[in-house]
């Protein structure tokens, strides 16, 4: 009986000990900040780092032409949409705080760091930015730290642009 | 004769210790597992299928526009039908796909209505998400295909095989819910269905934006191909809808994809965007949150248009002279407005819905 109860009190503290050497919190799903070395986008004497603190940059930009916010499908915060002109600032929660999630260029007025823009030709993208991780007849594809940089093309010519992060919400 | 060998004594404690210590994390897994019961209470959704007790002869899968947009209790109330909706937050079209293989081990519905929003997203995306839909599931192959289909790369497998090995982290965040549901859970859905009945009209949307390309990607389109060829292999019709949330933005060049797939294989397809008009849908009085979803107006409006037309299209049962649907839908019926009288008394006292 002795040897019993020694047996049942080492097996549990043993499964004690594991998970509580873990210790953290985790409500599930990950996600990274910050994400330094990736892409980036300049907006007169704002650069936008993915997945910074949007509410610096937000302050920084100054007033959005529109604002527009929506609740994820389950999570509590919001998804917010800053327009701007020329591009959309595209922002997610976590952790009470919101994130840079992508840029998006809504016209030809606007030109990423290294001097794209919607209207420019695939040589012009290829020698900003060289050889795309990913290719097809629609788009490129470049990857940098934690960010993407997708290009759509319209036969030669550039007609879309977006800088994101890669980051799970 | 034979002797019988007698087993040595550190086998029998051994053996002891194993079993103690597999109780143990049994009990700790169901601790540390989250409940999502007073909190995002969508991820209780998946599991709640296993509790009926009546056959389905409609079954919706798909994310929050199945979930919030479509009530079985109207379709019942209003035709006899008797339906499910196996939603789930952010469901994914290949989650779709393995919720209906996963519903035919129990039941063979003879409609399946899949809402196609979904079909814009290519990859896996989320692992909270994932959590939510696949979690609930009852482990079988199908859960592990599930599993293996919508893992994004930080994740693995082992890890929804034994959950604990996720959430052992839990243990600081654990609170009396965690204890209260380690094995009984409350019931938060009418048939699949998320009630909602504040409102807030639509305003404005942003400009949608720019895509490098509108053409939906292979890998969820391949997922409706299985959808197709399942229901086609079990003789069930298979409708596509995009329900008429407003918001994220559905393009015309999907929809045309998605007309022209339905077309090709002779599948019914309605873009309730197109037909608000024609349903009834208010965007100032029946969406609860500007547009990305109805509220219980909104929802029972569409369920009735589409009601109507389910009852038109396919031989359904009038389940309303079963005695025994009868009782259980009675019981229903009751939680459906107990509900929307306690939204009520919240809406009223709180100018807001915060319990749900």
């Amino acid at each position: 009986m002795k040897n019993m109860r020694r047996i049942l009190t080492v097996a549990v503290l043993v499964m004690v000990l594991g998970l509580t050497a873990c210790g953290g919190s985790d409500k599930g799903g990950s996600s990274k900040t910050s994400s330094g070395g990736g892409y980036t986008f300049t907006s007169g004497s704002t650069k936008i780092e993915m997945s910074s603190d949007a509410a610096k940059v937000v302050d920084e930009l100054g007033e959005a032409d529109e604002y527009f916010e929506s609740e994820s499908c389950a999570f509590e915060g919001l998804d917010k949409v800053y327009t701007y002109p020329g591009f959309k600032l595209n922002t997610y929660p976590k952790d009470d705080k919101d994130y840079v999630l992508s840029v998006v260029f809504m016209d030809d007025t606007v030109s990423t760091d290294e001097g794209i823009s919607i209207g420019s030709t695939k040589d012009e993208v290829t020698e900003a930015y060289g050889d795309a991780s990913e290719e097809s007849a629609s788009k490129l594809v470049y990857e940098k730290g934690d960010t993407e940089l997708v290009i759509g093309l319209s036969g030669d010519s550039v007609s879309s642009v977006e800088i994101g992060a890669n980051v799970e919400k | 004769m034979i002797k019988r060998k007698r087993l040595p004594g550190w086998a029998g404690k051994a053996a002891l210790f194993l079993a103690v210590l597999l109780v143990t994390l049994f009990f700790l897994q169901r601790l540390l597992m989250p409940k999502y019961m007073s909190d995002i209470v969508e991820g209780a959704l998946t599991a709640e299928y296993y509790e009926e007790t009546t056959e389905h002869e409609v079954l919706f899968v798909g994310d929050c526009e199945v979930y919030e947009n479509f009530s079985p209790i109207t379709l019942y109330e209003e035709y006899g039908i008797s339906s499910y909706i196996r939603g789930s937050a952010q469901q994914l079209a290949w989650q779709s796909y393995y919720l209906l293989e996963d519903t035919l081990r129990y039941e063979t519905p003879k409609a399946v209505v899949f809402n196609v929003l979904a079909l814009k997203y290519d990859e896996p995306q989320s692992e909270a998400y994932n959590r939510m839909t696949i979690d609930g599931m009852k482990f079988s192959k199908t859960k592990l295909n599930a599993v293996k289909a919508s893992m994004t790369d930080r994740e693995n497998m082992l890890d929804y095989i034994f959950p604990i090995l996720r959430y052992h982290s839990r243990w600081s965040d654990l609170s009396g819910e965690d204890v209260k549901y380690m094995f009984r859970k409350d019931k938060i859905s009418h048939n699949g269905y998320y009630m909602r009945i504040d409102v807030r009209p639509v305003k404005e949307f942003p400009e949608p934006d720019i895509l490098a390309d509108y053409t939906l990607g292979s890998y969820a389109m391949g997922y409706l191909d299985k959808m197709r060829e399942l229901c086609e292999e079990k003789g069930i019709a298979l409708i596509l809808v995009k329900s008429p949330s407003l918001f994220p933005h559905w393009y015309d060049e999907w929809d045309e994809q998605i007309a022209a797939y339905a077309k090709e294989y002779g599948l019914d397809y309605f873009n309730y965007e197109k037909l608000a008009d024609a349903v009834g849908i208010d965007y100032n009085t029946d969406t609860y949150d500007a547009g990305l979803h109805m509220n219980l107006a909104g929802a029972e409006k569409l369920s009735g248009y589409f009601g109507q037309y389910l009852k038109e299209n396919y031989e359904l049962t009038d389940y309303r002279d079963d005695p025994q649907y009868q009782e259980v839908y009675a019981e229903k019926i009751r939680f459906y407005e107990d509900m929307e009288a306690a939204q009520r008394k919240e809406l009223e006292e709180y100018g807001e819905i915060v319990s749900y």
